[in-house]
């Protein structure tokens, strides 16, 4: 039996990934499963989802705590979770990823291979969706399953269009890996039981929490585009402020000495014509982005009356 | 010298919230709190917002917070109010009830009923977001005519949704509470605004407000106010008062849109253009708005009068 | 002080006594005359307390939880269908540990509808997490009351409190009851200081979720709550006997169990009867006893063992039945024997379903089924009507 363990971010579809990868081994005649850690998490927060591949029926029901392979959608989760709690000690790391294996993060002494699926996924399917396109590399780079059955798989679940491209980003990626040779890593990591907690602070009576904790998540993490602000055109009209659904804008009034210093240094950029004497006059106002927090939504930048935010591809 | 952050900036739901990208409700709540500041006390019912806010032990309220169940945060928020009252601290904050549109028009209704027909001193105020989006979206007694979702799906037989929203305002007012208002996300000063009314009443006031979910419609993370516009712009979603049991403030459409402009933005209502026999649902749905604005409107725009508590 | 009147009215000026803040009810039979008495103390300015007149016994709950919460002390009082209603709201209630009182006025549970005593209502919440205790008289019902407060406020456990009454059988029935003097009762039962309440000064979250992770834990802490109760009844208990110069015992009664070699184990107003019975039979030279169960959770394990520790037979009078198995109360304390040194026979009896009334003649067949030895089904029921049954033979 082999099982893996596939690490995303809500949204990004690991589940549907698991999915197609036990459909994809059906299809090559084994027996298969795939299921999610069910939990409450919403777009861009850390999600797990396992498949299990064999010869015989599967009767285990537990998490996957020793994965014979890890799939990692998204590679700024290797700073939260620790993706190859567990592996065997030759086990394989697919990461989606455009820096080379040894830059990703991870130790040394594993098998990490590295595939940029959010460049393909974007070049061929036109969106970062990049289950589909790991699928490929997971087939390229472990030989488990047929890169046929997995074409097979994604079409059947989303037929015509949207299939075939998904497909073709497989594809890509199952070619991509093939050529990439095999390293042996040495030893096995430590494993986990389940999930690593959090917190091993004393719970109190009922479930009773304090004000404002949320804010040790960075959600910041989740983004795959973030918003540039051009304060040189900015009318501090606040808008960007009111649109944003998780408080990561926020209005800073400098003032004294730092706010006569600005308002100065506009006026002389405004006199160059650099910038609009709308934002030169209010040039002590600034509206400033907390990146631990943006998810990169980009209502403040479709709300932005004089379109000064862009979104930007977030660089991992 | 320190530089100081603006008032309007202080975010009574914190930063860290799991919502996801774009979410309607977790603006409309950050919208909200803006518009009560701190003195407030709040009841969640069981939905999205309890839950991207309250895994314990992380909690993004920075107010005093309550979630207890799905269809009794009505009631929850009266226990507030009285105990409240009983022990002399009516002066510490206004009690707030937050609750999707399931918790609300649907299962929540007999304790609201219960609410309002007593006269607690709460504001309850409902994001509408037009399924049950918590589960995955599934159909709620708010869902549109003809939206998908996964319990009322479109296919052969089925253009699916097929029932218009119930009109929960007007149960509401239905009540003789002196103060009943709607409000869209994408209109942010209009919902501080109501807010603000909502909680000066010292008797029931209920409000619903207009919240996009691009999950579950199906559409852009970026447009969630744009679309929470257009609503609005169709005809589609009335933004009014009903002040002492008078329609009054009618937000007025000036150049009314299409409901193509609205619909085709969304997955939800994508089948409409594809299917044979869509074009005449869309013909109802613009029947739907039309009627609307014929509806909603007052002889003369005028601020309402004093609220009657 | 001693007067005469309705249980219901004992019970209305014992919650006057204890001064709860709020007060949430749905009427409901036979509930009924308890809240009407309540809402009159307030009408007439005898009690301070907000009286919300919800529309169901789920917002009763709800609004209790909501007042709870706050740092209000909360009353509520229902039966049958409404405690089943209110099912979803006490898991709730209890696992925010919040010390909310209630009686249940023991009815029975449709279908078909019947209105009158038996156990099924409370016995169906029995894994809620809240403490059950059964009582015997009125004058018990209302000191209860009291220490129910005493009890459920104990900061080292926080467990809401149903005070378990039969409906009619002492909610309808006149007798002399021992007053409670406001002036002990105050020294005895201070206002309710929660350390956490919704504050605006200091904002707490309650009611979040917590994930696998978390839950085992907090349902972990929860029980050993339950289990400490069983402490903390006792010394109330115990307590409220210094100060009030009558005690109705801890988490069992015993009656005559010093060399009994039978002993029959009922709850709530029936023990009365059952007593009576055992003098009977101790005159006619039988070696009866009786254990009346006060707490049927936290259930006292330790207490039933010891005082079962010598006897021959243990018969369990059981006033609700687990339908396709047996009597709650009997399957328990069957479990409660298991691995003791001494394992009596055990005779397990339903009986009193739907108001069916237990005269002493019945508990006189139990004891003489005991002492023969009859061989007899694990759900006996007792005064069966055989002549009227008719069901397909499988």
């Amino acid at each position: 039996m082999k099982e893996v363990r596939i690490h995303g971010r809500g949204g990004q579809g690991s589940v549907t990934a698991a999915e197609l990868l036990a459909v994809a081994a059906f299809e090559d005649g084994k027996f298969s499963q795939a299921f999610p850690f069910f939990g409450v998490e919403r777009r861009g927060a850390p999600v797990t989802a396992f498949a299990r591949l064999s010869d015989k029926k599967i009767r285990l029901r537990s998490q996957i705590y020793e994965p014979d392979y890890v799939i990692v959608q998204d590679a700024t989760l290797i700073s939260a979770v620790d993706v190859t709690a567990g592996l065997k000690p030759d086990g394989i790391v697919i990461v989606n990823s455009e820096k080379s294996a040894e830059d990703v993060g991870l130790d040394a002494g594993i098998d990490v291979r590295t595939i940029d699926a959010t460049g393909i996924a974007l070049d061929i399917i036109g969106r970062p969706i990049v289950n589909t396109t790991l699928l490929g590399a997971f087939a390229g780079a472990t030989g488990e399953i047929g890169i046929d059955s997995i074409k097979q798989s994604i079409l059947a679940r989303f037929p015509g269009k949207i299939g075939e491209v998904n497909v073709q980003a497989a594809e890509k990626a199952y070619k991509l890996m093939t050529s990439a040779k095999r390293k042996p890593s040495k030893k096995s990591r430590p494993r986990k039981n389940g999930t690593a907690y959090e917190s091993h602070e004393k719970i109190p009576i009922g479930a009773i929490g304090k004000p404002g904790t949320s804010e040790v998540t960075r959600t910041g993490d989740w983004r795959v585009f973030y918003p540039e602000f051009d304060m040189d055109q900015c009318s501090r009209c606040g808008k960007c402020l009111e649109s944003c659904p998780d408080a990561a804008i926020h209005k800073r009034e400098l003032t004294g000495r730092e706010a006569t210093e600005a308002l100065k240094r506009a006026e002389e950029l405004e006199k160059a014509g650099k910038i609009k004497k709308a934002a030169a006059k209010k040039a002590h106002i600034l509206y400033e982005l907390d990146p631990m927090y943006c998810k990169g939504c980009g209502i403040c930048a479709n709300e932005c009356p004089i379109q000064g935010i862009k979104m930007k591809l977030e660089e991992k | 010298m320190q530089a100081k952050y603006d008032e309007q900036s202080i975010d009574l739901l914190a930063s860290g919230h799991k919502a996801c990208a774009g979410c309607g409700p977790a603006l409309t709540i950050q919208a909200i709190l803006r518009a009560t500041g701190a003195n407030v006390f709040v009841a969640n019912a069981t939905g999205c917002m309890e839950i991207i806010s309250s895994q314990y032990p992380q909690s993004a309220w920075k107010v005093p917070w309550i979630h207890s169940l799905f269809e009794n945060t009505a009631a929850v928020a009266s226990g507030i109010e009285v105990a409240l009252k009983a022990l002399g601290r009516s002066e510490e904050g206004k009690v707030v009830v937050i609750a999707g549109d399931g918790g609300t028009v649907d299962i929540g209704m007999q304790a609201i009923s219960g609410m309002l027909e007593r006269g607690h001193n709460v504001c309850y105020i409902c994001y509408d977001n037009e399924a049950y989006m918590n589960t995955g979206n599934q159909r709620s007694g708010s869902t549109p005519l003809d939206a998908s979702t996964t319990t009322s799906p479109f296919g052969k037989r089925s253009f699916g949704n097929d029932r218009p929203k119930k009109n929960m305002p007007a149960i509401a007012a239905a009540h003789g509470i002196s103060y009943v208002a709607t409000s869209s996300v994408g209109y942010p000063r209009d919902l501080t605004k109501k807010v603000q009314k909502g909680i000066s009443v010292s008797s029931p006031a209920y409000l619903q407000i207009h919240a996009p979910c691009n999950i579950g419609w199906g559409f852009d993370s970026a447009k969630t106010i744009e679309i929470a516009r257009l609503a609005v712009e169709t005809g589609l979603w009335m933004m009014y008062e009903i002040v002492n049991g008078e329609l009054v403030n009618v937000m007025k459409v000036r150049n009314q849109q299409p409901v193509e402009e609205y619909l085709k933005l969304q997955k939800r209502f994508a089948h409409l253009f594809k299917m044979p026999g869509g074009d005449a649902q869309i013909k109802l749905i613009q029947e739907l708005a039309n009627n609307n604005l014929k509806k909603y409107t007052v002889e003369t725009q005028k601020e309402a009068g004093e609220i009657q508590t | 002080m001693i007067d005469i009147m309705e249980g219901s009215h004992a019970i209305a000026l014992a919650v006057k006594a204890a001064r709860p803040n709020v007060v949430a009810a749905y009427p409901i039979t036979p509930q009924t005359h308890i809240v009407e008495d309540i809402s009159q103390l307030i009408a007439d300015g005898d009690l301070e307390a907000e009286y919300v007149k919800v529309e169901s016994e789920h917002s009763a709950m709800s609004v209790c939880i909501g007042a709870s919460a706050t740092g209000a002390r909360t009353y509520t009082a229902t039966t049958s269908q409404g405690l089943a209603l209110m099912h979803e709201v006490l898991f709730n209630a209890a696992g925010m540990r919040l010390p909310i009182v209630m009686t249940v006025a023991n009815r029975a549970l449709s279908a078909p509808l019947n209105i009158w005593n038996d156990h099924q209502d409370s016995i169906s919440e029995r894994d809620s997490g809240w403490i059950q205790i059964y009582v015997e008289d009125n004058t018990e019902a209302s000191d209860l009351t009291i220490q129910a407060y005493k009890i459920a406020e104990d900061r080292r456990i926080q467990v809401p409190i149903m005070v378990c009454m039969d409906g009619y059988t002492l909610t309808h029935t006149y007798e002399p009851v021992e007053l409670l003097d406001q002036d002990l009762v105050d020294d005895f039962l201070p206002p309710y200081a929660p350390t956490d309440y919704l504050s605006v000064d200091d904002p707490k979250t309650f009611g979040m979720f917590a994930d696998p992770n978390y839950y085992t834990e907090f349902r972990y802490q929860n029980h050993r709550a339950l289990e400490a109760a069983k402490t903390v009844i006792a010394e109330v208990s115990r307590e409220f006997g210094e100060v009030f110069g009558r005690d109705h015992g801890g988490l069992i009664e015993e009656y005559r169990c010093d060399g009994a070699e039978y002993v029959l184990i009922a709850m709530g107003s029936v023990v009365g009867t059952l007593k009576d019975t055992v003098d009977d039979l101790r005159e006619a030279g039988i070696r009866a006893g009786a254990i009346k169960l006060r707490s049927y959770r936290p259930f006292p394990v330790e207490d039933i063992r010891s005082a079962l520790a010598d006897v021959q037979a243990v018969g369990i009078l059981d006033k609700n039945i687990s339908l396709g198995y047996e009597g709650a109360l009997s399957a328990d304390v069957k479990s409660t024997l298991y691995r003791t040194n001494n394992t009596p026979e055990v005779f397990s009896f339903v009986a009193g379903l739907g108001g069916r009334d237990i005269p002493k003649g019945t508990f006189v067949k139990m004891f003489d089924w005991m002492r023969e030895d009859k061989k007899i089904s694990t759900s006996e029921f007792i005064d069966l009507r055989t002549e009227i049954l008719e069901f397909q033979e499988v």
